[in-house]
């Protein structure tokens, strides 16, 4: 079943941009190719927006509410520590 | 890859008057105000640039610690932009600034990326470049070494093709 990711960051263009290529790599690397949609907001537009994904994925805070699973992408700009960031998001695959 | 203007790559205008390489600062702010207010000088920004980019940098930290070293990349909105660009700051001595989406970690950061970012369509493969590029061995410490802003405009731009 196609799985919606939400990437957020600051201004919705800067790291959530990276962060979509990079991750794009690495799940069609997988094998997921074609069973994921990505959507690009800004932080403060999650609460909101987050109802209607399966993953929200952000390089910074949120305050509010996420109403859906939520992962620190930090790690995807920087290297450090990404591989239990990427098991973390292949198990959101793993569920129905 | 790369136009042929030797200092526009990507769409981003990259070019020495923007670059510093021995910032005295004792803080992110100060760090931040003298790279951001050269940027304006150069033309690259507007003075709403300089608030801008402080008050965002406040809110949304944006110092990333990679393994060969600690970084920031402030930027802020399209609307303080004239055209884009990148700026980079050395700074003399490490100076801490806080972590991406973790406001209490501490930084210490060595070189600052300043961004300009006018249209984010049309710069998205200079943005995706760089993050990746940031992760290469040895790039980092590469960009560090050079000690002119001639040398480190060339380097730069030599690591994005």
């Amino acid at each position: 079943m196609m799985k919606k990711i939400l990437l957020a960051c600051g201004t919705g263009i800067c790291t959530s941009t990276a962060v979509s290529a990079k991750l794009q790599r690495i799940l069609d690397e997988k094998g997921l190719k074609g069973q994921y949609q990505i959507a690009q907001c800004k932080i403060a537009e999650v609460p909101m927006k987050s109802a209607g994904f399966d993953l929200c994925i952000a390089t910074t805070q949120v305050s509010g509410d996420v109403k859906c699973p939520f992962i620190m992408g930090v790690a995807f700009l920087t290297g450090v520590g990404l591989n239990p960031i990427i098991e973390k998001i292949l198990t959101i695959f793993e569920t129905k | 890859m790369c136009e042929t203007e030797k200092f526009f790559c990507l769409g981003m205008n990259i070019k020495p008057e923007y670059m510093m390489l021995n910032i005295k600062a004792s803080t992110d702010v100060e760090a931040i105000k003298i790279l951001a207010e050269n940027f304006f000088k150069a033309g690259a920004v507007k003075d709403t640039f300089v608030p801008a980019i402080l008050l965002r940098e406040k809110n949304f930290c944006t110092g990333l610690q990679f393994e060969e070293a600690g970084i920031a990349i402030p930027h802020t909105d399209a609307i303080h932009v004239n055209y884009p660009a990148v700026a980079i700051g050395k700074l003399e001595n490490p100076v801490v600034f806080q972590s991406m989406g973790a406001p209490d970690t501490p930084v210490k950061v060595e070189i600052m990326f300043m961004l300009a970012i006018k249209e984010p369509h049309k710069q998205i493969e200079f943005l995706q470049l760089l993050m990746t590029k940031f992760q290469e061995e040895n790039l980092l410490r590469r960009l560090m070494k050079c000690n002119t802003a001639e040398e480190l405009t060339e380097k730069f731009i030599a690591c994005l093709v």
